[in-house]
């Protein structure tokens, strides 16, 4: 590569550095189609069978699968559950996540500790997070039905309760990814452009004025692209539920991947599981392209 | 005056207050728990105050095999981290400054990638794993997190490329660098925080993945999130609070170190390089 013009930069053949680009890229790409889209392929094949650890033969049948899929009540369980709470944790930690940003941007003394302490949460494992969510839901011995009854409020049974399991899970999800939202909108709320809100001011508008009719619109990119990143991992909760629920009780905590996992890996209908999974990609590739729209325009 | 603002600043305060003690609080107690006897951990009110036995501690550590567990997630980690950075840095370099078509789309196909999920991934990889006799060995899984790594790695590392002068290259490819030997001298040591933002958000995601190591490990390549289950109920007895707070904070420390000493990378991944601080 040595015999290019060094001192013409901009006569340098353009092909030539073109085909570095590729070449550079090619492992990349090459190691995702094998590693991703090729079991995402197979997977859609697999999908079409009737493919089950231990039969002996696997039939093409078609889309049987899904058909079957419509009958499931187990499925629309799941999709009914995972829905519940997507919208249970993300919302939540939204709105959670705006009100501390906002608080956060004031200058006071500690605030940089303050940002670091209420950021640890996102940093720990969730198969850990589960594991300490657990222990605090135990109603028996540990402390958060303690503390309720200081306060004479009777603590539910929490992951045991059919009603409150599924929002014992949600809690764990939200106290570790409220950060999320503490992090991404108090660098969005610091780096608005000064000079819109200081017009506001001047024309007397109050602070929920100035919040409400020029912080919040500038903000809307960032905030669809957090909001959208956020439904995306919550909709692939798994972790969670394995470590607090097991899908318990009955089916209460089933969400869409635990129910995939459990139709593949424990009832070995791995052909029925993959036609599940499909649906979920399908939720997701939804998704994703809205986020990558939106990603883009702020580009 | 003062007084007066003091007072206004007080709820405000308080709630910051509420929500520290909220973020920390189960953290700490699951530390504490570990220091316990299994009779203290059963009584009302629970004590505060308490003589730290290591019981769990040294029982976890000598008598069961987590230590070799992680130090297979170590393993799959640091290998992980090494083949996604290798990877990542020729594409987030040639997206960051050949001229390429459709580079955006390229760009963004990477990304997509880190959307799919897991569970629709999972069964072919089993099957192909089990074909070629992969399951339950760590460089399995070092390969599968080095893919689901790769997208962040690429979109952190092109950030920083770009920030970095085309000149760089241009005035050491004058003094006689070819290209490679200009990435390689010149960008790379001054992409080290970029490559350091990268490596260790990628090590966090490796060391934090339960789905696909739950699925194609068995007692041989078994990384730390999937042995902290094998202290939870089976049909027999019911959890090991005791041993199952012990692993859990054993795996909490690398996290914590890695977010104490680079919070500033670790946030920068956390976000894609959205936001530069």
């Amino acid at each position: 590569m040595g015999e290019e013009h060094p001192f013409l930069p901009h006569r340098e053949p353009i092909l030539k550095r073109r085909k570095i680009g590729y070449i550079l890229l090619l492992p990349s790409l090459l190691f995702l189609l094998v590693i991703i889209i090729y079991p995402l392929v197979y997977s859609l094949y697999l999908s079409f069978t009737d493919f089950t650890f231990g039969k002996p033969f696997t039939f093409f049948v078609g889309l049987g699968n899904y058909q079957d899929i419509f009958h499931d009540e187990y499925f629309f369980n799941s999709l009914t559950v995972t829905a519940k709470f997507t919208f249970l944790t993300v919302s939540t930690e939204f709105i959670l996540g705006l009100g501390v940003a906002l608080l956060l941007t004031r200058r006071f003394k500690g605030r940089t500790f303050i940002r670091t302490t209420m950021l640890a949460p996102m940093m720990i494992t969730p198969v850990v997070v589960g594991i300490i969510w657990r222990l605090l839901f135990q109603p028996d011995f540990t402390i958060l039905n303690y503390i309720l009854s200081i306060f004479k409020i009777p603590g539910p049974l929490w992951l045991q309760e059919h009603n409150w399991a599924l929002i014992s899970v949600a809690i764990a999800d939200i106290w570790q990814w409220t950060p999320f939202f503490i992090l991404i909108l108090t660098s969005g709320l610091v780096s608005l452009p000064q000079e819109p809100i200081e017009a506001a001011w001047v024309d007397g508008a109050s602070r929920s004025q100035t919040f409400w009719y020029i912080s919040l619109p500038l903000l809307k990119p960032l905030i669809s692209v957090a909001l959208l990143l956020r439904i995306i991992d919550s909709f692939r909760t798994y972790d969670l539920v394995y470590v607090m629920t097991y899908g318990g009780p009955g089916t209460a905590t089933e969400l869409l991947s635990y129910r995939i996992w459990k139709e593949g890996f424990v009832f070995q209908r791995l052909g029925y599981a993959a036609a599940m999974s499909y649906i979920m990609v399908f939720v997701l590739t939804i998704l994703s392209l809205i986020l990558i729209r939106s990603i883009r325009r702020r580009i | 005056m003062n007084s007066f603002k003091d007072r206004l600043r007080k709820p405000w305060i308080a709630v910051i207050g509420v929500m520290v003690i909220l973020s920390i609080f189960p953290i700490v107690w699951l530390v504490l728990t570990s220091f316990k006897t299994l009779n203290e951990l059963f009584t009302l009110p629970p004590p505060i105050i308490f003589k730290p036995v290591l019981t769990h501690w040294i029982h976890v550590i000598k008598y069961t095999e987590f230590g070799r567990y992680y130090a297979n997630s170590l393993i799959i980690a640091s290998g992980s981290v090494a083949l996604s950075l290798f990877l990542g840095m020729m594409a987030a370099y040639s997206l960051a400054r050949f001229d390429i078509r459709r580079k955006e789309d390229f760009a963004f196909w990477f990304l997509s990638t880190r959307m799919m999920p897991p569970a629709a991934v999972v069964i072919p990889i089993y099957l192909l794993y089990f074909r070629i006799g992969m399951l339950d060995t760590l460089k399995g899984l070092i390969i599968l997190y080095a893919a689901f790594n790769l997208p962040f790695v690429i979109w952190i590392l092109r950030g920083f490329f770009e920030d970095l002068p085309q000149e760089l290259e241009e005035s050491a490819m004058i003094d006689g660098c070819s290209i490679v030997g200009a990435f390689v001298r010149v960008i790379l040591p001054l992409a080290r925080p970029g490559l350091l933002a990268a490596g260790v958000f990628s090590f966090v995601l490796s060391i934090n993945e339960f789905f696909f190591a739950l699925v194609l490990t068995g007692s041989k390549a078994r990384p730390v999130s999937v042995a902290v289950t094998l202290f939870l109920p089976t049909g027999v007895r019911g959890t090991e609070y005791g041993n199952a707070t012990v692993a859990a904070t054993l795996i909490m420390i690398p996290g914590i170190i890695i977010y104490i000493l680079f919070q500033r990378f670790l946030i920068r991944g956390m976000t894609m390089g959205a936001i530069k601080t």
